[in-house]
């Protein structure tokens, strides 16, 4: 990464009628109090409650940090949840992504496949990146049928009930397609 | 119900008893109607009454009786 980069990461991006804005200060309140929602805390690895305080220290510690990357995902202009790039290392082409959705009514139809298909194409496309990895609690049956359609497959399972699974590229671009089609922004 | 093979849509695109399918039955209320069955969903619909949905009809389509609305819209303008 490039020091002008670093000033200006991570960008905004925009695909699949998703608009992917990097977290700012005036939307940390609102990610929080998402995130600490028995909804979406159930759904994370780690699902202690995040006060005030810890969330201002992680995202003054995001600050230029090319790492990482955290955006709010806009669809229609309104809020609708976050996006995530971990571990994002330009040795190894790879990254962890992670998203959520807040609003009930988002969930379960395509808008979860828009977000993903656009943070995957950031990932992909922009980025370059040529593997993405991912955690699945193996109880949750939905994330995994939603990871498989993306395109993700199954290495490994941890003895802690965690499947790990990873996205590579081409596969990524063939699993898109038939879901794809149906976005017609 | 103006499209009673819904039911049978329904049935088959989320894996579940014909008989659990009712107007009523909505997401978010069945761990069955996840995002990737909506899309089996979808492209059951599609392929069946031979429309093209909008994206936003496709995130509208939250209940099977607002199923039968939207598939009602697209025929009545054919």
């Amino acid at each position: 990464m490039t020091s002008n980069m670093n000033s200006n990461w991570p960008p905004s991006y925009t695909a699949y009628g998703i608009t992917l804005s990097p977290l700012s200060q005036d939307m940390i309140e609102t990610v929080r109090q998402w995130r600490n929602d028995p909804k979406i805390a159930e759904l994370m690895l780690d699902k202690s409650h995040i006060t005030a305080e810890q969330q201002q220290t992680w995202f003054d510690g995001l600050q230029g940090d090319t790492s990482r990357a955290y955006w709010v995902a806009y669809f229609k202009d309104e809020p609708i949840g976050v996006a995530s790039l971990m571990h994002i290392c330009y040795d190894s082409s790879s990254a962890e992504p992670g998203l959520y959705i807040y609003p009930e009514k988002y969930r379960n139809n395509i808008v979860p496949f828009c977000l993903a298909f656009a943070l995957n194409d950031f990932a992909f496309q922009q980025l370059s990146l040529n593997v993405l990895w991912g955690k699945i609690y193996e109880t949750n049956q939905s994330s995994m049928r939603f990871h498989q359609t993306c395109g993700y497959h199954q290495y490994d399972t941890k003895a802690d009930g965690l499947m790990l699974v990873k996205l590579l590229k081409d596969d990524y671009e063939i699993a898109k397609k038939p879901i794809a089609r149906y976005i017609r922004y | 119900m103006n499209h009673p093979q819904l039911l049978e849509l329904f049935a088959s695109a989320l894996a579940i008893d014909i008989k659990k399918v009712t107007p009523d039955l909505a997401y978010g209320t069945i761990p069955e109607w996840d995002s990737t069955a909506h899309m089996i969903l979808i492209a059951e619909i599609e392929d069946k009454f031979d429309v093209m949905l909008d994206t936003d009809d496709i995130i509208d389509m939250s209940s099977v009786a607002k199923a039968d609305e939207i598939i009602n819209k697209y025929l009545i303008q054919q």
